[in-house]
C-alpha cells in the first residue's frame, strides 16, 4: 500500500493524524496550484479549505487506489475555476504594473521566492489566458499528465498540449521582454 | 532523457506558503467536518457512507442481472460493453438503471448546487452570476439563492406544517416575507424522486456521453431528449452524470428552456456539487422571517419601488402565443438583410457581412464569421468563442483581419432581432394593423425602463408583417441627454431569404490590396 492508500484508509475511519499527513503532503503543491491559478493567495488559501473539506464530507465515496494528488489537484482545479468566474474579469496588466501589485499582495500567505525574476514569471502567467494558464498550473505544480488535464479541462488531449505549448511559448515571449496584446 | 524547458523550471519555481494560523484554520475546519460526519453517522444509525460502494456480493448479483439481460437480448447503448470488468455502465441500460437505483435507494436527503447558463445560436455561451443552494430531504426542502454569486438573496423554506405542506419565502433583498400552503410539490421538486425518474428514461437515451470528471469523481452519463418523454419542443433536451464508484448522479444538465424575455438565447439549468451523506443542522429547515419585514411577495414590492423610481408601466394586451410564431418564422429563415443608415446588413447562420455606402457607392465591406464552443460535454463556457472580422477598405484599397474574443465581440444581427422579439410580452403598446413602407404590419412598442435603469424616452419599436410575421422595421430611440440629441436607429428594408452570390459571405480580398498599417 502506498502512502496515500494507507492515510485515506485511515482518514475513512476518522483518524485525525491521517488528515493532518495528508494536508501537510500536499498543502505545497495544492496552495501552489491554486495561486498561480488566481493570483490571490486569500483566496487560495480559501480554496484549499474548500477541498479539505469536502474530501472529508467525501471520502467514503473515494476509491483509495486513486492518484490522491490527482484527485486533489482536480478539485483545487474546478473550485479554482468557479471562483475565477465569479470574480470581476481584471484587464491583464502591463508587467511592470503586475510587478508592483505582486509585491503589494505579500501578506496573508507569503511568497517563498521574491526575486525579481520570480515577479516577473508570476506576472507573466497571470497574464496569460486562464485556460493555458491551468493547462501549464496542473502539469508542473501537480505533475499531471496531458491525458488528465484534457480530462480535467473537458477538452480534447491534443487541445491541453497545445494550451500548455502555446502558453508556454506566450510565456517565454513576455518573460524576454517582447510586447504583449490583448489575451484573453 | 529530455532536456528540461527553463521557462518550465522558472514556472516550477513559483511556489506559495501557507502561514501557520491559515494552516491551523484549514486543519481546524476538515477535522470538524470529520467530526460532524462521524457523530452524526452514529447518532442517526445509518449505515457508513461507504456502504453505498456495491459490496462484493451486491456487485456479483448486478453482474449476474446485467449478464441475464445480455443473453435476453437487452439493448446496449454502447456496443461491446464489458460487465465483467466492473465497468457496469456498459451493460444494458435496464442493468445501468438498477445499478443506480440501488444507490439511490439508501440516498434520504441531498444538498446540491443550481445555475443557470445561456446558450445561443448567435453569440457565446453564459453562465449566470447567480446561484442557488439546496438542501432537500424526504419531506422538506430549502433553497438560498445568491444572486449576485455572494450574498444569499432569497431563501424558501417547503415544510410540513401539521395540515399539509407549507411554503414559506424571505427575501432580503425587498425585506419582505410571503407564504403559501397546500401546493406540495408545486414549490420545489424533490430532487431525490427526479433522479429516480431519470433512471427511468436510460432506456430512451439519445445517446451516451464521454466520461466526464467531476469534483475529482470520473463520471458516465446519457443524453435524452425530452420530446422522448413528453410533449416538449425538439431543442430541449437533458444530460445526467452518474459517478463511476457511487453510481449516484454527480450533475444533471437541462438544456433548451425557451426564455421569457430574450428569444435569442436559452436556457440551461445545471445542478451539481451534489452531497448525498452532507449533515444538515435541523434549524436550516426551520423558517426564518428577520423583524420587520412585511408580508409581501418580493414582486410586489419590486413593482411598487419600480414604479416609485420609473413611474407606472403601462402594459398593452399582446395576443397570446404570437412571440413564439414570430421565433418560429425567424428560425426557418436562411438568410436576411436590413439598411441602417448607410450600411447594409446581411446575415447568415454564423456568418454576417456589413456593406457601407458612401455618395461614391460601395466603400467598405466588413466580413464576420462566428466560431463556437463545443456543444458536446457539460455545459461550462470557456470563453473560447471567437469572431474573426476581415475588414476590406475599398478607398485606401487595405485590409485587415482582428480576431474578437471575450465580451466586447461585434453581435450577430440575429442576436439583437430575436432579443427585441423577446421583449413583445411586456409591449406597452401594441398595433394591430399598421402599414409600413406599404406593407400591413402590426407593431408593438416597448420602453427600454422595462428591462433595465433606463431614462425616459428609451425605447424600442418594431413591426411585422402580417403574412409572414417577419421583421419589416425596427426602430432604438434614444432620447435626448446634457450631450447627445435625440435619434432613433432605423433598421429598415428587410428582405428575407434574398438571392445572393456564392460566397457572398466569404472574404474577398483582391490581390492587389494591402494589409492596413494604422
Amino acid at each position: 500500500m502506498t502512502d496515500d492508500k494507507v492515510f485515506l484508509s485511515r482518514l475513512q475511519q476518522g483518524d485525525k493524524d491521517a488528515l493532518r499527513a495528508i494536508y501537510l503532503k500536499y498543502e505545497g503543491p495544492l496552495l501552489a496550484l491554486a495561486g498561480n491559478l488566481l493570483d490571490d493567495p486569500t483566496l487560495a488559501e480559501d480554496v484549499l479549505q474548500d477541498v479539505l473539506v469536502t474530501l472529508v464530507r467525501s471520502m467514503h465515496r473515494l476509491n483509495i487506489g486513486r492518484n490522491l494528488k490527482g484527485y486533489l489537484a482536480t478539485a483545487v482545479a474546478n473550485r479554482t475555476r468557479d471562483y475565477y468566474r465569479r470574480r470581476p474579469r481584471q484587464r491583464h496588466r502591463p508587467l511592470d504594473e503586475a510587478r508592483q501589485v505582486a509585491a503589494r499582495d505579500e501578506g496573508p500567505v507569503q511568497m517563498v521566492i521574491r526575486n525579481e525574476r520570480t515577479q516577473k514569471a508570476r506576472a507573466a502567467l497571470v497574464a496569460l489566458p486562464y485556460e493555458q494558464r491551468e493547462a501549464i498550473v496542473l502539469r508542473l505544480h501537480a505533475d499531471m499528465k496531458f491525458r488528465e488535464i484534457a480530462k480535467c479541462q473537458h477538452v480534447a488531449v491534443k487541445t491541453a498540449l497545445s494550451r500548455y505549448r502555446y502558453g508556454l511559448d506566450k510565456l517565454r515571449s513576455m518573460f524576454n521582454g517582447e510586447v504583449q496584446d490583448e489575451t484573453d | 532523457m529530455k532536456p528540461t524547458d527553463p521557462m518550465e523550471d522558472i514556472v516550477k519555481q513559483l511556489r506559495y506558503e501557507a502561514r501557520p494560523e491559515v494552516r491551523d484554520r484549514v486543519l481546524k475546519q476538515a477535522q470538524e467536518a470529520l467530526d460532524e460526519m462521524e457523530t452524526t453517522a452514529l447518532a442517526a444509525g445509518r449505515p457508513r457512507i461507504g456502504r453505498i460502494t456495491m459490496n462484493a456480493h451486491t456487485r456479483k448479483l448486478a453482474l449476474a442481472a446485467a449478464a441475464i439481460l445480455i443473453v435476453l437480448g437487452g439493448i446496449s447503448l454502447w456496443p461491446g460493453g464489458h460487465p465483467e470488468t466492473g465497468q457496469w455502465w456498459l451493460g444494458p441500460p435496464a442493468a445501468w438503471g438498477q445499478e443506480i437505483l440501488n444507490s439511490l435507494g439508501s440516498i434520504e436527503a441531498v444538498v446540491y448546487r443550481q445555475r443557470a447558463g445561456y446558450s445561443s445560436d448567435y453569440g457565446p455561451p453564459r453562465m449566470s452570476v447567480g446561484w442557488e443552494k439546496r438542501y432537500n430531504a424526504q419531506d422538506r426542502y430549502r433553497r438560498d439563492r445568491y444572486d449576485d454569486g455572494v450574498h444569499i438573496m432569497n431563501t424558501q423554506w417547503v415544510v410540513p406544517d401539521g395540515n399539509g405542506i407549507e411554503m414559506i419565502e424571505v427575501s432580503y433583498e425587498y425585506e419582505c416575507w410571503f407564504a403559501e400552503q397546500d401546493q406540495a410539490y408545486g414549490f420545489m421538486e424533490s430532487m431525490i424522486e427526479r433522479m429516480k425518474w431519470y433512471v427511468g428514461l436510460v432506456e430512451k437515451a439519445d445517446h451516451l456521453l464521454e466520461p466526464q470528471t467531476f469534483d475529482g469523481h470520473e463520471c458516465v452519463g446519457f443524453q435524452v431528449s425530452e420530446a422522448r418523454y413528453g410533449d416538449n419542443p425538439e431543442e430541449r433536451f437533458d444530460r445526467i452524470w452518474f459517478d463511476v464508484e457511487t453510481k449516484l448522479p454527480m450533475r444533471i444538465e437541462r438544456h433548451g428552456i425557451s426564455l421569457d424575455y430574450d428569444a435569442s438565447r436559452k436556457l440551461i439549468l445545471i445542478h451539481d456539487q451534489f452531497e448525498y451523506f452532507a449533515e444538515v443542522p435541523a434549524n436550516l429547515f426551520v423558517p426564518e422571517i428577520p423583524e420587520g419585514y412585511v408580508n409581501a411577495h418580493p414582486d410586489e414590492v419590486r413593482t411598487a419601488r419600480d414604479a416609485e423610481v420609473k413611474g407606472e408601466m403601462t402594459f398593452a394586451e399582446v395576443p397570446e402565443g404570437l412571440k413564439d410564431t414570430i421565433v418560429a418564422a425567424l428560425k426557418t429563415t436562411k438568410m436576411g438583410a436590413y439598411r441602417q443608415s448607410n450600411v447594409v446588413t446581411s446575415f447568415s447562420g454564423v456568418a454576417w457581412r456589413e456593406d457601407e455606402y458612401s455618395d461614391a457607392g460601395l466603400a467598405r465591406t466588413k466580413w464576420f464569421a462566428l466560431e463556437g464552443e463545443s456543444p458536446e460535454g457539460p455545459f461550462e463556457p470557456q470563453g473560447n468563442t471567437l469572431v474573426t472580422e476581415t475588414d476590406k477598405d475599398l478607398q485606401e484599397e487595405t485590409f485587415r483581419v482582428i480576431e474578437h474574443t471575450g465580451s466586447s465581440q461585434p453581435r450577430h444581427p440575429m442576436r439583437d432581432i430575436l432579443r427585441v422579439v423577446g421583449l413583445l410580452d411586456r409591449a406597452d403598446h401594441f398595433y394591430e394593423a399598421v402599414e409600413i413602407d406599404g406593407v400591413a404590419c402590426f407593431g408593438f412598442d416597448i420602453s427600454a425602463k422595462k428591462y433595465g435603469d433606463n431614462p425616459d424616452g428609451m425605447l424600442h419599436r418594431a413591426w411585422f408583417d402580417v403574412a409572414t410575421n417577419l421583421p419589416v422595421r425596427i426602430e432604438f430611440v434614444w432620447p435626448a441627454n446634457g450631450t447627445r440629441a435625440a435619434r432613433t436607429d432605423v433598421k429598415e428594408q428587410f428582405e428575407w431569404d434574398p438571392a445572393v452570390p456564392q460566397n457572398f459571405f466569404v472574404p474577398q480580398i483582391p490581390t492587389n490590396f494591402s494589409p492596413a498599417t494604422d
